[in-house]
């Protein structure tokens, strides 16, 4: 009942196809049946509404389909991907799971009772609305990941207005927003998700170039990597309309690359957090990073420099954190932004600012000099503590062929000094020749040292 | 570790040289012991003294594969800094070493 809207659209259109995956398509009719044959599996195994159920799974035929099931059931739904990693029994425990349903790679299903009791107040007062509920995880880059419960109901209503049919890649991930988000904008259009399991560039393009993808929902890092891979000029990419990049700070020397490599892709910049949704976004330009955020159900503020957003489709709260709104319904995005009218430039996380003897360093300004520098394939600014000045800018470089040390670091503290101001000129520049991002496609900005990988969100 | 004073000297000077590469010409090190390193009478700001005290960990690093951090809160809390001139900074760097 929750998701009428859904299946009178697939219904209407149901030759289209809904999915690709592993090459083969399946359409919408497909997959109607498919969510009325879940509806009765879910209660035959007595998953019962009000259930928190942990859906281990990527994006696929059969867990599209169990997602839509178990949302219309009134279950909790706690999607979690292999990214997550180590953190899978802290995160089962944390949301309280008293079901599994995992699907594997080859998209069969094992179903798994848990000895949890899932009495969090969230999910009380769901259960007592008789609403469906979400729970994602939210960034462990820069500490402990919480877990924010969402209300099912206003996170699906923003897709009841119809919009423009895209065919897309799910590129982010089925335990994120931004995944969760481009899924459900594809199925409430009868688009096309075309599913892709290696989300490095030549494997991606090569599903854009093969399944006619319009749109590509991506990440900085990701796009970067594409640029210096320069795998865009192996494929076929006319059909590519839109790419939309998120979850960290643009390099400004990223995003002009790119649209001077795909002048006619438009680039649009997104903005969502676990905790509220996805705002609705308009770039100024396809090479500034100047963004318009709002749509309906969103407000926006900022207060001190940081971005404070009011949304019709926020959490309910978190599960292990204390409640993060302002007693009139305010979240404090902890970014920091510059204001021109009506747009915005996102500085980057606050907890991500690196204060040098008192004076503010933003890691991606300094990361937007040294990535265009010859030899460099990645690149990570940080800050580490320093008895002097409290603390000092580090650069991590991952560099395309391996080359002389010495001078690297030099020409990197030279491009810096000549463009930067004294105290953001990195201090410590360390040569890697390893991979500085996750599995999410999002930049690792935790020492190594520090644990594993981020999580990101 | 055994090491002489020459020695670290010479690799201490080697930082100079690597340093004065990135510096404007006033603000230039002298490869003499009573060069001041931080104050009122120093050329380079405290930017520039953490950078030189980088350069000297680099330097320990490439030449002697020691990787020691100079300017650490012991360092800071000794009642004659070890940062105030080259000669200050060549002792501290022996005592260092030598513990290493």
């Amino acid at each position: 009942m929750f998701i009428d809207f859904l299946e009178e659209r697939f219904k209407a259109d149901p030759d289209a196809d809904a999915l690709v995956w592993r090459e083969q398509a399946f359409s919408y009719r497909w997959l109607a049946e498919r969510l009325n044959d879940w509806r009765e599996r879910l209660a035959v195994e007595q998953i019962e509404p009000g259930e928190v159920v942990i859906l281990e799974a990527d994006f696929s035929p059969t867990s599209v389909a169990l997602f839509l099931a178990l949302v219309d059931r009134g279950c909790i739904l706690v999607p979690l991907t292999s990214a997550v990693g180590a953190k899978r029994d802290e995160f089962v425990k944390i949301a309280q799971g008293q079901s599994t349903i995992r699907v594997g790679p080859d998209d069969s299903v094992a179903v798994e009772r848990l000895p949890h009791v899932a009495d969090h107040d969230y999910y009380l007062s769901l259960r007592e609305k008789k609403h469906p509920g979400l729970v994602l995880f939210s960034s462990g880059s820069t500490g402990r990941s919480k877990a924010a419960v969402h209300d099912f109901v206003p996170l699906l209503d923003k897709f009841r207005i119809p919009r423009a049919r895209l065919r897309s890649i799910s590129f982010l991930l089925f335990d994120h927003i931004g995944g969760i988000n481009t899924m459900l904008y594809m199925l409430s259009n009868t688009g096309c998700l075309i599913t892709v399991e290696d989300r490095r560039p030549a494997a991606v393009l090569q599903a854009v170039q093969d399944h006619r993808v319009e749109l590509l929902p991506a990440t900085p890092t990701f796009l970067n990597l594409l640029l210096i891979s320069e795998a865009d000029r192996d494929f076929d990419l006319s059909s590519l309309q839109i790419i939309t990049y998120g979850t960290e700070p643009m390099p400004e020397t990223t995003l002009k690359g790119l649209h001077a490599r795909l002048p006619n892709v438009r680039l649009v910049q997104t903005y969502g957090l676990s905790e509220i949704g996805i705002l609705r976004s308009k770039s100024k330009a396809s090479d500034s990073i100047w963004v318009r955020l709002g749509g309906e159900g969103f407000q926006t503020r900022v207060v001190d420099g940081i971005l404070h957003v009011k949304a019709a489709s926020a959490m309910l709260g978190y599960l292990n954190a204390a409640s993060p709104f302002t007693a009139d319904g305010w979240f404090n995005t902890q970014d920091r932004v510059e204001v021109d009218g009506e747009f915005f430039r996102i500085l980057g996380r606050d907890s991500e600012l690196i204060n040098v003897g008192g004076q503010k360093v933003y890691p991606a300004e300094v990361e937007s000099v040294i990535q265009v520098l010859d030899n460099i394939a990645e690149v990570t600014v940080f800050g580490e503590a320093h008895p002097i000045t409290g603390n000092i800018v580090c650069a991590r470089v991952s560099t395309i062929e391996p080359g002389d040390v010495k001078a690297l670091r030099k020409a990197i503290r030279t491009a810096c000094r000549e463009q930067l101001e004294s105290f953001k000129v990195p201090v410590k520049i360390e040569v890697t020749q390893e991979p500085q991002y996750s599995e999410r496609f999002k930049k690792i900005r935790r020492r190594p040292t520090d644990g594993s990988p981020a999580a990101g969100a | 570790m055994d090491i002489s004073k020459e020695q670290v000297t010479a690799l201490v000077y080697r930082a100079v040289d690597e340093i004065n590469g990135e510096l404007t010409p006033e603000q230039q090190l002298t490869k003499n012991p009573a060069t001041v390193l931080f104050g009122t009478e120093a050329t380079i700001d405290s930017m520039g003294l953490v950078s030189f005290i980088v350069a000297v960990e680099e330097q320990l690093s490439e030449e002697l594969g020691l990787s020691m951090t100079l300017a650490d809160d012991k360092a800071m809390s000794m009642e004659r800094s070890p940062f105030k001139t080259l000669a200050t900074l060549i002792q501290y760097v022996q005592n260092r070493i030598a513990a290493a």
